[in-house]
């Protein structure tokens, strides 16, 4: 018996310590770290996030963005709408997308909102690959046997390892206060890719042109060989996608919240959005028709609605997501 | 489920071996364990347990049927209908795309109209994981019966236990109903050192698979999946990689069924012993894969008539079952092809004993080494082109190449392993001291961490 205790409980012990500096130091990001927000939030002045801090964990992130400011207009939507960000001193915006989100996370992130939140403006970033029934939100609610997977594989202990080896403090405090630039960031060994405490995306090169530069993606037309695979598979639009997009304006529309849709811009249509001020133009979402073209289950393209910079009033109704194209008044036709 | 995942690991297993010795009565021990094997493979798909639900009750009442039969001519009858409707199941779900699907292209061909329905219906078929393994055992139950070498068993339970015990279930070893027959007549107390016995070989086998096999695979999978890219040096070190893999891959499942299956008290038999020290093609397949080339030997090659009227049946017979045991590696010509090989082997083999030609032994190894090795390009690569490309750059026909230093030494590694450790299951682990239990203790926390990038047990595909 003694030595079946000793096999069993030096594994126990191995695994067991594994599982724990793994989770302290949670190399990919797999735990919520609230404290690490309410260091950034304390500092004065405030700090921003590091995306090695914030990790996967988006939505606990994005509900604590929501909940730690008094929002009155909410962004939701892919990467694409990372960039919208609260003016200077703007308290009242939040951007509450994320990376690979889906429908069923915005309705996800929309139900887990405070039932008590005040009347919202949501300007919600549709994406066309949503409708793509092979596309796979991300896993923003991984299950006990993912984490558990996680804290105890070998991979995260050689990351935890490598982080370790590179910023040992790490070792008795998960993160500190790092100067990148002209930016203070809650991070540990590299802090540049970074989170504002408003929700919106900081990119490394924006901080500190100097040492970090802009990723260059091969281009290419096929959107099968897109890296994400986000296209790939695509034969027909998904009905269930289109139902979980009509439960998202049915929540929000049951809370009396005004939606508005922001769709791709094109590339002969560079309307910009007033708030955005990001670097990467080309990709930054545009006001067209909302979710009018769906319910026709159809990918015929609508035809844009350009919205003049003047008129957007992101404060006032701008659309009703389920009522019929306007013919004037917020929006007008080109 | 896997072996190498965590839901079997924290899971499964702990209930189940906590249940079944908790357990009072006998029958129930083994009711629990059959439940917790067709939750064991109902965990991939439902469907799949109805499937060896349906298998088990064919063997079952055809065992009886035969056993009651009175004259020889009808109990042929009945086993060749047993035979034929366990082998109806295997060939709906693990043959009729590969003919079919052979078929409807060779019509496609002819006629210049394509089947897209039939192709999609074909290709949508599901192989159930393990079928090719319970449908042998149940095969070789009603053949035993009919020979009279087993008395036909009168405990659905008992047989359901046969067919689905989970530690063989899904790769084997392929078991007889005469070796487990006996030990589930007897109760199992819990013996401790019986049950940490099992625990180190099957921490052992673990090891083996996410240490070892794996860490060849992701190294190999880099040469093989582009065959066209290959030269000399690549493609020797990637396939000779492989079948270190496979060795590894397999006998470590092996390893592990017969660690657990000691847990419960039962001993399962053996499947590999040190193969690549084999003299000869005949020798190879005396160690590799023995529960299959002993099925083979026993309910294929000799009732075919075996080597007893003459030589030239013998090669046919000898070509027929190894092209029908490659056949049930997969559904794909490469399988048969494989098979074929292995048959060419063995017949040239029995064709230079009669030259009584003197060979040195660590040449004899050399030799077959070289050949076994070859014959794995048939078995990795799944296409008419691939398995071309890589032909001409193992002839040397594309070049050297750059030399792959990282697997190569992986590879030296493996061989030296393979070398000098004798296998696994031979270990005297129940006389390990508390140091040498620590140590694999130790390699068990290791191989746990190495499971969330583990690949899949080769051998489940058949």
């Amino acid at each position: 018996m003694t030595r079946l205790l000793v096999f069993l409980g030096t594994a126990a012990v191995l695994l067991g310590a594994n599982a724990a500096l793994n989770w302290w130091v949670d190399p990919f990001g797999e735990f919520w770290k609230p404290a690490a927000v309410r260091d950034a939030r304390a500092a004065r002045p405030p700090c921003l996030v590091s995306h090695e801090v914030i990790g996967g964990e988006y939505l606990p992130f994005k509900l604590d963005v929501f909940r730690s400011r008094p929002t009155r207009t909410f962004v939701v939507g892919s990467s694409r709408v990372l960039k919208i960000g609260s003016w200077p001193g703007e308290r009242s915006f939040a951007n509450l997308g994320m990376p690979v989100i889906s429908p069923e996370i915005v309705l996800r992130e929309l139900r887990a909102l405070p039932a008590n939140a005040p009347q919202q403006t949501i300007y919600l970033g549709v994406e066309a690959f949503w409708l793509n029934q092979s596309f796979k939100g991300f896993d923003v609610a991984p299950s006990f046997e993912t984490r558990a997977r996680y804290v105890l594989s070998r991979s995260a202990f050689e990351e935890s390892v490598r982080i370790l080896r590179r910023a040992p403090y790490v070792f008795f405090d998960r993160w500190r206060k790092e100067q990148i630039g002209t930016a203070c960031v809650i991070g540990r060994s590299r802090p540049a890719l970074a989170w504002k405490l408003d929700g919106s995306r900081v990119w490394s090169f924006e901080l500190d042109p100097g040492t970090y530069h802009p990723a260059i993606d091969p281009f290419t037309t096929d959107l099968h060989k897109l890296r994400t695979g986000i296209y790939a598979d695509w034969h027909e639009l998904s009905p269930k996608r289109i139902r979980v997009l009509g439960q998202v304006l049915a929540f929000a529309r049951s809370r009396g919240w005004t939606v508005a849709a922001l769709l791709r811009i094109s590339a002969d249509d560079r309307t910009t959005v007033a708030r955005v001020r990001g670097t990467d133009a080309e990709a930054v979402p545009a006001l067209r028709l909302p979710l009018a073209g769906l319910p026709r289950r159809t990918l015929d393209p609508v035809p844009p609605v350009g919205l003049r910079r003047r008129r957007l009033p992101h404060r006032r109704r701008l659309l009703d997501a389920d009522a019929p194209p306007p013919r004037s008044g917020g929006v007008e036709r080109p | 489920m896997l072996f190498n995942s965590f839901v079997f690991l924290f899971v499964f297993l702990p209930l189940v071996v906590v249940a079944y010795f908790a357990a009072p009565a006998h029958r129930l021990r083994l009711g629990l364990i059959v439940v917790a094997s067709y939750v064991f493979y109902a965990y991939a798909k439902w469907w799949f347990a109805l499937l060896m639900a349906a298998s088990t009750l064919v063997g079952f009442v055809g065992g009886q049927l035969i056993e009651q039969t009175s004259t020889r001519r009808r109990r042929k009858l009945v086993l060749g209908l047993t035979v034929a409707l366990l082998l109806a199941l295997l060939g709906a779900f693990k043959y009729a795309a590969f003919v079919g699907g052979n078929l409807t292209s060779f019509v496609g061909v002819i006629t210049a109209h394509g089947f897209p329905g039939l192709h999609a219906f074909l290709n949508g078929i599901v192989l159930p994981i393990g079928i090719s393994f319970y449908t042998f055992e149940g095969i070789s139950y009603a053949a035993d019966v009919f020979r009279g070498k087993l008395p036909a068993e009168r405990s659905l339970l008992r047989y359901a236990f046969f067919i689905s015990f989970f530690p063989h279930l899904i790769a084997g070893p392929i078991v007889r109903y005469g070796i487990l027959q006996p030990q589930l007549l007897r109760k199992h107390r819990f013996d401790v050192d019986r049950v940490r016995a099992g625990l180190l070989l099957f921490a052992l086998g673990l090891a083996k698979k996410t240490l070892v096999a794996d860490g060849l695979a992701t190294w190999v999978n880099r040469y093989l999946d582009d065959p066209a890219s290959l030269h000399a040096f690549e493609a020797w070190t990637a396939i000779v990689g492989f079948g270190f893999q496979i060795y590894f891959d397999f006998s470590a499942y092996s390893d592990m069924a017969l660690g657990l299956a000691r847990i419960f008290g039962i001993e399962l038999p053996w499947n590999f012993n040190r193969p690549y020290r084999a003299t000869s093609p005949i020798e190879f397949w005396r160690r590799w894969h023995v529960t299959l080339s002993t099925w083979l030997r026993d309910y294929l090659y000799i009732p075919l008539g075996g080597n007893r009227k003459g030589d030239r049946r013998r090669d046919a017979n000898l070509l027929a079952t190894m092209g029908l045991g490659g056949l049930w590696h997969g559904a794909s010509l490469n399988f048969v092809v494989w098979g074929l090989y292995q048959g060419v082997l063995l017949l040239a083999t029995h064709r230079l004993r009669t030259l009584a030609l003197r060979i040195p032994p660590a040449v004899a190894v050399g030799m077959t080494f070289v050949v076994v090795m070859f014959g794995w390009v048939f078995f990795r690569l799944h296409s008419a082109a691939a398995i071309g490309q890589a032909t001409r750059a193992l002839a040397f026909a594309r070049g050297l190449g750059q030399f792959p230093g990282h697997l190569a030494l992986l590879v030296v590694a493996a061989c030296a392993y393979t070398a000098v450790v004798p296998e696994e299951w031979t270990w005297d682990v129940k006389s390990f001291g508390l140091v040498r239990v620590a140590t694999i203790g130790a390699v068990l926390a290791v191989a746990v961490a190495s499971i969330y990038t583990s690949h899949p047990f080769i051998y489940f595909r058949f």
